[in-house]
């Protein structure tokens, strides 16, 4: 990756009363990639591929595939070297933020700014896919696709400000306006079968390869605001604002928002009792808030009937109508807070509290019809909210003073999100996650695990998985398979199990403990009212919200040396290692697992015994995490169960900085002002308990509705960095 | 200057105080079209791309496995061993058989369409509207709206009933964008409602279709196409609890009609005729009455557009290519139900040396006079083979980026037949047979025996329902209709249709390949690759059958995502509104 920068901030006073400035920023980068997804990706690959596969045959060309290794479709039978060789893509960015403005003072008090601001963003992608054929593994295409984005947006604010202090009191106030508009464009083109791998422009590709598209747009936004701050003599504060905002992403009647906002804060430090009595205590602040703010961002939902015009085979264009709202209105989010502020002995220790309770009403949510209404191609509504409460605590203390420094820098952080409504109350799933009404966002959602079938008896007594009917090594249910806890009781029904009989009470109910088989499938074992493993069944499995987040920073100072260790972490957060289903799954023939793996369960055979018999097998492992192999469908392995969820909490060393300034007489030899080696190091050491590479998942796409869903995420990677800081 | 001072400030102000133009605000009008200027502006030359997905495209999702694993491999037709298709053939569907979903949502996304345009035409066509004036005035654009309403029609009234007769109770969208804040619309509606509003949008389709197969486009549909459909609806019907007793007249009515047509429907002389890679969205062969049309294009990113069926179906060596999975193949029961002397086995499925000149049709194998493929069994696939020695016929194209066509890997324009004239024969016969056990009409012979002999068999003189079953699986063995076929035999009989599953022969061979040997030794294609066969003699079967057939096999379970989507999914089945049809 390679990454350059410019700055330039100019300000020039033409006059007393005239101001001017511009402040410039412009940069530019290009990052190459491999393709390294979890599925086929190099990273994927190296992981799945057998381990005795050999990379590459006697004459150094890559092998994808041996005879009687295959994995899959044809994109499994790559070899994850010859990805990295072979499929490539970089991006070049170039952005620029211009910022100019005017200042014109008049009448002492008064100061009028016109500003404009201009932002570019411009990135190009390229891909490439050559064209490579090896044992087991073709591509006979080659494919070129590159893109380009074009943006640029503006701002123009013109805001006056009046500031005024007469003894005691001081005034800060503005009013203004502001107009925000952003335009964006993009083109794309792909082309292939190219004569080699090295001319690949798409002037070189073959015409019936190439295709290329493109779209362009525009957002707006206008608003008025005023706010005004008062102070009386640093002991009390108020400050009211408003704003009004105005969207074209709303109807006609529904375009503006307006949001006041209010605060007092009292500093109680100054006040003359408190100097005079409490010496200790040299900052004491209260401070107490509300207000609210707009959201007018629709995520492709509209308000009017609009027809999308698509390709439609090689000719034809083919219409579909969009769903709409024509309701829409702008999202208010309502906040109150309280803060306290307290220095003590001459802030060596200071200590900053606050608690807060943020409502989104209105929330602009999809609405999410079944399928069978809806068809992907959302509208949106008013239809959602969501409270976030929770308190933050931040620590500064000088530990020691004097030649030995050493200061501690901790905050810590709890929030708790409720979803208050959402939308018509049903929930909104995502891949394992579940959202809902009355809960927070995005808890994992599915089976709780309960150990291995452990014999007849045990697959007899317990739920069967819902449409599995038999007790069958491939098709059925089989020791050492995996059991799930029957937590509802609905959708019982009869159950014969064909190839067994058993003995029953008066009313015809099993007897327990009698069940035999027979191998003759038209013997049935009648199981009355037998309870299922259904969707019914399923619950909340974890949670990957943690209870709280920290982070502390000491720093220590000694002569010429420093030295800062910060740390961050997280606590009380649930991961689901989807990555782990992916790699303990027996459904591929010759796909490398994990470790564990080697300590599965075993239904073991005995000697001669009928294989279809399940008395025949005893259970080897019975308490294992693995469940047995089992090719095909497997429910034991592949339903969303608590088995794959796992503390995600971490404490990370995140950054240490050990350093050493040079003494003066020395620097001054060098005809320097200041000389500073260092040593940095970056995300040195993880604590955790999660067995997947990096607890500190995130959101999948920034949708919070889906976030600690391990799918191989690329662990954060280890800096060392060593530096010269000079000074002239 | 002290006037001029306050001048200054007065314009500082009003530049504040004003802000931006009302129009700043308005929403962006570029590269977006209204529905009230989509509908003023349609013309008969651009009406016809409304509904140019719903001859192809959207079926996609259908087509990409789901029809495949629903229809052949669930009714015991085919053999697949592989992930997410295991559950089809094991025969224990669960609502996240991802296969399900796909066709619940192909057919779900074809209504929405269906539904979005005709409430589009019924908003433009208000009465003194400007819409009717130009329909008054141009008979040609007319012409061209009926066939598109009809059209509408069809495709809505296809969707409901492939999917009533699979999933029973269902929810019944009709206007998408008024359901949408309405989740009481969502429940699931009694079948019988389903069938009065497919037969509803049928008979509509049937007054606005065109009369004749359309010679420029023979892809399109037109009133014999819906009549046709109309027969299949009455057939299932009459077979249902809730059916009518005229049920299955007008079903045989109706097929009669079509049979006798003068709109240029034909039988084909021969039975793989049908299945010539030749027909693509250029022609289709005068027998196909409905159909799914591909577009081929060299480009992979176009993917959805096209048939993918021989990438499923086909070995690894046919087609050349890197697809070519084998995913699918023919089952041991399947192949050994055919008549050896049925001509329509040599165009369902290709056996060991079976000669087929319309496939690499620049090649010629070892021993042959012509050029054209030469199927084994064996080395299909690193060195395994075909779990019955035998692969699919129908859908084939031929060999990737070669003269055989418009072919590469998962590209190809073949298309699909979905009802073939064919069909109509073997529908008047069954609705003669009706509930009765067998029958001798003379007309519902004819018809039925016309199939057997194009395929080359002896007439029967008497039909059952067994007749029946086993002539349309022979006639349309991989051209999806089994399983509704297994549904419908179940209505009537049930324990023959649970008798006839528990007996399937769902195994597969477990036998020996040695190499194919042709003037002395071992026999390579052209290029050079080693041919290699089973040895039948060495044939040894595993006997695997279903164990657990009962009467909830013959519905297929909703999918997960409807589910959870949908809390009126468990309700009981409400009856429809008819004011709400449209």
């Amino acid at each position: 990756m390679k990454r350059y920068s410019m700055r330039a901030n100019v300000e020039l006073e033409a006059k007393k009363w005239l101001k001017f400035g511009v402040n410039f920023t412009a940069g530019q980068s290009n990052t190459k990639y491999v393709f390294d997804n979890i599925t086929t990706g190099a990273l994927g690959m190296s992981l799945k591929k057998a381990p005795d596969i050999r990379p590459y045959d006697e004459e150094g060309n890559y092998i994808g595939v041996e005879e009687g290794q295959e994995l899959g479709g044809v994109l499994h039978q790559a070899n994850p070297m010859a990805i990295t060789e072979y499929q490539n893509s970089q991006k070049k960015k170039f952005n620029i933020y211009n910022n100019m403005f005017v200042d014109i003072s008049f009448l002492d008090d008064f100061i009028f700014r016109t500003e404009l601001n201009l932002t570019g963003d411009f990135t190009r992608d390229y891909a490439f896919d050559a064209k490579v054929s090896y044992e087991g593994y073709e591509n006979s295409n080659s494919l070129l696709t590159e893109r380009q984005n074009y943006s640029v947006g503006y701002e123009l604010k013109n805001i006056l400000y009046y500031n005024k202090t007469i003894g005691k009191h001081s005034i800060n106030a503005m009013a203004g306006h502001e107009a925000r508009e952003g335009n964006w464009e993009y083109v794309g083109g792909s082309g292939g079968n190219f004569y080699n791998n090295n001319l690949n422009s798409l002037n070189q590709a073959t015409n019936d390869s190439k295709s290329s598209y493109g779209s362009r747009g525009r957002w707006r936004q206008e608003s008025y605001l005023a706010r005004a701050f008062y102070n009386f003599n640093d002991l009390a504060m108020l400050t009211a604002s408003f704003r009004a905002d105005g969207s074209p992403n709303f109807p006609d009647g529904n375009r503006w928002g307006y949001f006041p906002s209010f605060s007092a804060a009292v500093r109680i430090s100054n006040l003359d009792f408190f100097k005079n009595n409490i010496t200790f205590i040299n900052n004491l602040k209260l401070n107490g808030g509300w207000g609210q703010v707009g959201n007018d961002d629709v995520l492709g939902g509209q308000y009017r009937p609009l027809i999308a015009i698509a390709p439609s085979g090689e000719n034809e264009l083919s219409t579909t109508i969009l769903d709409y709202n024509p309701d829409l209105k702008w999202e208010a989010t309502e906040s109150i807070n309280l803060g306290l502020e307290i220095g003590f002995f001459e802030d060596r220790i200071n200590l900053q509290f606050e608690v807060y309770d943020k409502k989104t009403t209105d929330a602009l949510y999809r609405i999410q019809p079944p399928l069978s209404i809806g068809s992907g191609l959302y509208a949106v509504g008013n239809i959602a909210s969501v409270q976030n409460r929770g308190y933050e605590i931040t620590l500064n203390t000088v530990n020691l003073a004097g030649d030995f420094q050493w200061r501690t820098d901790f905050n810590f952080t709890s929030n708790r999100n409720e979803i208050l409504s959402l939308g018509l109350g049903i929930p909104e799933i995502r891949q394992v996650s579940r959202t809902e009404e009355g809960g927070p966002i995005g808890r994992f959602y599915g089976f709780q695990a309960d150990g291995l079938f452990q014999d007849l008896e045990d697959i007899v007594q317990s739920a069967r998985w819902k449409g599995y009917n038999s007790i069958d090594p491939t098709a059925g249910m089989w020791i050492g398979d995996y059991k799930f806890a029957n937590l509802s009781d609905e959708n019982r029904a009869d159950w014969s199990v064909p190839g067994y009989t058993g003995e029953y009470d008066t009313e015809g109910n099993y007897i327990a403990g009698t069940a035999i088989y027979t191998g003759d499938p038209n013997d049935k074992l009648l199981l009355k009212n037998a309870d299922v493993i259904d969707e019914k069944d399923q619950t909340y499995i974890g949670d990957p919200n943690p209870d709280f987040t920290f982070g502390f920073n000491n720093t220590f100072n000694y002569k010429n040396f420093d030295l800062s260790i910060n740390c961050v972490g997280s606590y009380g957060n649930d991961v689901y290692n989807e990555q782990k289903v992916t790699l303990l799954s027996t459904q591929q023939r010759n796909q490398n697992v994990l470790t564990i793996a080697k300590d599965r369960a075993r239904a073991v055979l005995s000697d001669g015994g009928d294989p279809n018999n399940i008395n025949n097998y005893a259970l080897l492992n019975p308490n294992a995490e693995v469940p047995r192999i089992r090719l095909g469908n497997n429910f034991s392995h592949s339903a969303v169960s608590s088995r794959f969820v796992e503390d995600g909490s971490y404490l990370r060393i995140q950054n240490v900085v050990f350093g050493y300034t040079l003494p003066g007489n020395v620097v001054d030899k060098l005809k320097l002002s200041n000389l500073r080696v260092y040593f940095n190091g970056q995300n040195l050491f993880t604590f955790t308990n999660y067995s997947g590479w990096d607890p500190e998942i995130g959101s999948i796409g920034q949708n919070s509705l889906i976030s600690g869903y391990d799918k191989g995420r690329y662990p954060v990677s280890r800096v060392f960095l060593f530096g010269l800081q000079v000074g002239f | 200057m002290k006037i001029l001072i306050k001048y200054k400030y007065a314009v500082l102000f009003l530049v504040l105080l004003l802000g931006c133009n009302k129009e700043f605000l308005e929403p962006n009008e570029e590269l977006v079209l209204s529905l009230e200027e989509y509908y003023a502006t349609l013309d008969e030359s651009t009406i016809s791309g409304l509904t140019s997905n719903m001859y192809g495209s959207d079926w996609f999702r259908y087509l990409d496995n789901s029809a495949a694993c629903i229809q052949e491999i669930y009714s015991g037709n085919s053999f697949s061993g592989s992930g997410g298709f295991v559950d089809f053939f094991n025969g224990t569907l669960n609502p996240t058989s991802s296969r399900i979903s796909w066709a619940w949502q192909s057919h779900y996304t074809i209504i929405k369409r269906a539904n979005d345009n005709l409430n589009g035409f019924y908003e433009a066509m208000q009465p003194d509207s400007e819409f009717l004036d130009r329909m008054a005035a141009s008979p040609e654009f007319e012409k061209a709206v009926n066939t598109t309403l009809g059209e509408l029609r069809f495709f809505r009234a296809i969707s409901y009933f492939n999917l009533v007769q699979l999933f029973g109770p269902i929810p019944l969208a009709y206007d998408n964008s008024k359901q949408l804040s309405d989740p009481e619309s969502w429940k699931p509606i009694a079948e019988e409602d389903l069938y009065t509003y497919i037969i509803m949008d049928l008979e509509d389709a049937i007054a606005k279709l065109p009369e004749n197969r359309n010679p420029a486009q023979t892809n399109r549909l037109s009133k014999v196409s819906a009549k046709a459909l109309l027969a299949k609806v009455y057939l299932t019907r009459g077979g249902e609890s809730f059916g009518q007793t005229d049920d299955f007249t007008k079903a045989a009515q109706l097929s009669d009609e079509v049979i006798n047509n003068t709109a240029g429907y034909r039988l084909m002389e021969s039975y793989a005729e049908n299945f010539d890679p030749k027909y693509s969205v250029d022609y289709f062969p005068e027998e196909c009455l409905w159909g799914w049309t591909w577009q081929w294009t060299a480009l992979f990113g176009s993917y959805g557009t096209q048939n993918v069926m021989q990438s499923q179906i086909a070995s690894g060596h046919f087609t050349g290519s890197w697809d070519g999975w084998s995913t699918f193949v023919p089952s041991v029961d399947l192949v050994e139900s055919f008549d050896a002397d049925d001509q329509r086995r040599h165009a369902t499925f290709m056996e060991n040396g079976n000669y087929y000149p319309e496939f690499w049709t620049e090649y010629t194998f070892p021993g042959q006079a012509n050029p054209g493929y030469v199927y084994y069994d064996g080395k299909v696939w690193w060195g395994t083979h075909s779990q019955s020695g035998t692969h699919i016929r129908k859908h084939l194209a031929g060999r990737a980026n070669s003269a055989d066509g418009h072919i590469g890997p998962q590209h190809t324009e073949v298309y699909t037949p979905i009802i073939r004239l064919s069909d109509l024969y073997l529908t008047y016969a069954e609705a003669i047979l009706g509930k009765n056990s067998s029958t001798s009409d003379a007309k519902a012979l004819g018809y039925f025996n016309t199939i057997r002999d194009r395929a080359g068999l002896e007439p029967l003189s008497s039909i059952s329902y067994a007749d029946i079953w086993n002539e349309r699986r022979h006639e349309f063995a991989f051209e999806f209709q089994s399983t509704n076929d297994l549904f419908r035999y179940h209505n009537l009989h049930p324990q023959e249709a649970i008798n006839l599953l528990l007996n399937q022969r769902r195994g597969e061979y477990g036998f020996q390949i040695e190499p194919v040997i042709i003037d002395g030794k071992t026999a390579k294609d052209p290029f050079g690759v080693e041919l290699w066969q089973t040895i039948p003699s060495s044939k040894v079967y595993d006997d695997f059958k279903l164990t657990v057939v009962d009467d909830s096999y013959f519905q297929i379970p909703y999918p997960i995502e409807e589910i959870n989507g949908n809390p009126f999914l468990n309700d009981a089945p409400a009856r429809f509104d008819f004011d709400n049809y449209k």
